[in-house]
């Protein structure tokens, strides 16, 4: 097993020295590069889940490969930018390629199987979801196919691990073999490609029918709910009591486990690790402005663990420990198709909805998830639909602790607003950016019960990332909340943003730290907030300026990495004046009829 | 041939033979290409997609304005007179 290093670009990696890992979408390839590589990668059981590359130490024999996790493809005739990504790999060689087929699907899995082959690199096909096949009645005779093939296929269900140590061998015997990699006919031959693909297919359901049994199996509890969820009806009531019970589980589990542990723990009224600090540096600081700037109000020791540990980290976790799970269930495919009317009349095709879920959780994920679209428009409405009015789960704790003080209509108002403004950007966008969005294609996933082991590695993942992504600039936002606060700046930052936040906003002064830190983190726009003293407009003007405020740093440079400067810098700077116009409106509105 | 319908107003639970599909790539790499044979799960309501199973195994969704210009024919068993649409 090895260690994961940082990334490389494609062409730094030597043909000769990788080995790729290659399949149709949404067939366990991520699965295999986690246990062949031990390295993490983030599996879902939806198409499109792995849009970008990975790659990791594989030891075979006495020398050390390089495994790629290449996106997803149908074919060597990509359909989307991440679809051009594996196309890319093949075209630059490799040693050899794992490509994994699905069991269940195997007519499919072999067109893009028998176009691999062309390419005279060695490979080795593993047959994965073969107890799903099994669930489905179909027997695949993998010793027949091994022979239609002309290379070693090796039965395996990934998430079990079963079969990974037979794929080891086998690689190890075929590179031991003096194998040598050479693909001539896959750069620049899309012509030569598109005369053959009639025969490829047709070759493809001969080999299907030929290695594939077929008995009649009845339908399991899975398969029937599967079609249910999918179906018009009761699919959308099944929908809509899903949406709900995921926010239940996110804010009364949110609200218990703080409840219960976190703000005994990490409250700065009190809790025991906070008192601990302050006991602590009190015993040895002088009193005086360092001494506050480490365990004051806004001390580094006081509200790092309050904002982030009590205030952000259990809706978090509660978030992805429902979104985790109907992502490997494989239910988001099925909201995409549900609501693909709705989304068509925004502009965007359905399958957009899995990104906006997504961004529920975190922009960043979302906006490069949204590779798997097959078109620049679709991907640029849905990106600036999300950083307007998608808050990431952190933002959303920290507003369901801000509205949680005030009156129960809040919060909802709060959703339904984000809602109109999504409409509102996701039209607009939609007019204003050219080209086209692609009707709706997707392909709908068996539902399965998620794997336990899998499902708790990926939730540990995400939480790793949280905690280490987030660690520096929540630090960094936290240290200078402090610095502001403790050391007098804020005064002076807060008159001259008198005008602003006071006479337009309806705020407090002092609330001009809330647009400073939001800069650098999402939910920095809301935390502040909680230690004023606010009135219940001034909590919600809040609220909606912190909704639709800029997209944190992360967000701003994954827009320009995306999408170039000149569009994340369009989004950033709209998001900023729509934030207070808005706001002030809501608030100056208000005022009227108080 | 005079008995050949689209996908958007196929009927609900028939199966039908593939004749003709619009030039994209992605709905031929799903397996809807001419010649293929497919079952029309349902449609969805407002102009939303048709849900197809393709083959007897896998599962797509197919949004109305392609659906519209998918052509088929009532399943004979006979997948000779097939082409694709330019």
């Amino acid at each position: 097993m090895s260690k994961p290093h940082k990334h490389k670009h494609r062409h730094e990696i030597n043909p000769q020295d990788r080995i790729l890992l290659m399949g149709n979408p949404n067939v366990g390839k991520s699965v295999f590069f986690t246990e062949l590589t031990g390295i993490h990668a983030i599996s879902s059981n939806y198409v499109g889940t792995t849009v970008s590359y990975m790659h990791g130490h594989l030891p075979i024999g006495d020398k050390e490969y390089t495994l790629i996790d290449v996106p997803g493809t149908y074919s060597l005739s990509p359909s989307s930018d991440a679809e051009a990504v594996a196309v890319k790999f093949v075209g630059d060689g490799a040693k050899a390629v794992i490509c994994v087929l699905d069991a269940s699907n195997l007519e499919r899995n072999l067109a893009l199987a028998l176009e691999l082959r062309q390419c005279n690199i060695p490979i080795v096909y593993t047959l994965n979801l073969t107890d799903i096949a099994e669930r489905r009645g179909i027997e695949v005779n993998h010793k027949l196919l091994e022979q239609e093939l002309g290379a070693p296929v090796i039965p395996t269900v990934a998430v079990k691990k079963s079969g990974i140590n037979e794929l080891l061998d086998t690689l190890r015997d075929m590179l031991g073999e003096g194998y040598e990699a050479s693909c001539k006919k896959c750069q620049d031959c899309s012509k030569e490609r598109s005369m053959e693909q009639k025969e490829i297919w047709e070759t493809a359901k001969q080999i299907s029918r030929r290695v594939c049994k077929k008995t009649m199996s009845k339908p399991g509890f899975l398969d029937k709910l599967g079609e249910n969820m999918t179906k018009p009806f009761p699919g959308i009531f099944i929908a809509v009591l899903v949406m709900a019970l995921l926010i239940g589980v996110v804010v009364g589990g949110g609200r218990a486990l703080r409840a219960l542990f976190l703000l005994r723990l990490f409250s700065s009224d009190g809790g025991i690790v906070v008192e601990f600090f302050r006991n602590l540096f009190a015993s040895f600081v002088p009193e005086g402005v360092f001494l506050n700037i480490l365990t004051g109000d806004f001390g580094i020791f006081v509200i790092s663990f309050e904002w982030i540990l009590a205030l952000i980290f259990p809706y978090v976790l509660m978030f992805y420990i429902g979104f985790s799970f109907l992502e490997d269930s494989g239910y988001l495919p099925r909201i995409s198709v549900l609501f693909d009317n709705i989304m068509r009349k925004l502009g965007v095709q359905g399958g957009s909805l899995i990104h906006t879920l997504m961004g529920l959780g975190c922009a960043v994920p979302a906006i490069i998830g949204s590779r798997a679209a097959t078109t620049r428009k679709e991907r640029i409405v849905i990106s600036a639909a999300i950083c307007f009015a998608i808050p990431c789960i952190s933002q959303t704790g920290a507003l369901l602790s801000l509205t949680a003080a005030f009156s129960w209509w809040m919060m909802p108002a709060m959703v339904l607003f984000g809602l109109f403004i999504f409409v509102v950007v996701s039209l607009i966008s939609g007019k204003l950016v050219k080209g086209k969005v692609d009707p709706l294609i997707i392909e709908v996933p068996n539902l399965l019960m998620p794997d336990r082991k899998a499902y708790g590695r990926k939730l540990l993942i995400r939480m790793k990332h949280f905690f280490k992504d987030a660690e520096i600039p929540m630090m960094a936002a936290v240290v200078l909340a402090a610095l502001l606060a403790e050391t007098g700046a804020l005064n002076v930052i807060a008159r001259y943003a008198e005008p602003l936040m006071s006479r337009w906003l309806g705020m407090p002064s002092e609330a001009v730290v809330a647009l400073i830190l939001g800069i650098v983190r999402r939910e920095m726009s809301v935390a502040p907030l909680l230690a004023l003293d606010l009135t219940t407009l001034q909590a919600f003007v809040g609220g909606i300026v912190s909704l639709l405020y800029i997209p944190c740093l992360s967000v701003f440079a994954i827009l320009v990495k995306e999408f170039k400067l000149r569009i994340a810098a369009v989004i950033t700077v709209s998001t900023i004046v729509i934030a207070i116009f808005v706001g002030g409106l809501v608030n100056q509105i208000a005022q009227l009829f108080i | 041939m005079a008995s050949e319908i689209s996908l958007h107003k196929a009927k609900t639970n028939n199966i039908y033979n593939v004749v003709a599909v619009p030039e994209m790539e992605l709905l031929k790499s799903l397996g809807i290409r001419a010649g293929a044979t497919l079952r029309v799960i349902c449609h969805y309501p407002l102009g939303g997609p048709t849900l197809v199973c393709v083959e007897d195994c896998a599962t797509v969704a197919v949004g109305k304005d392609v659906a519209s210009l998918v052509s088929l024919a009532p399943e004979t068993g006979d997948t000779d007179s097939v082409e694709d649409v330019a």
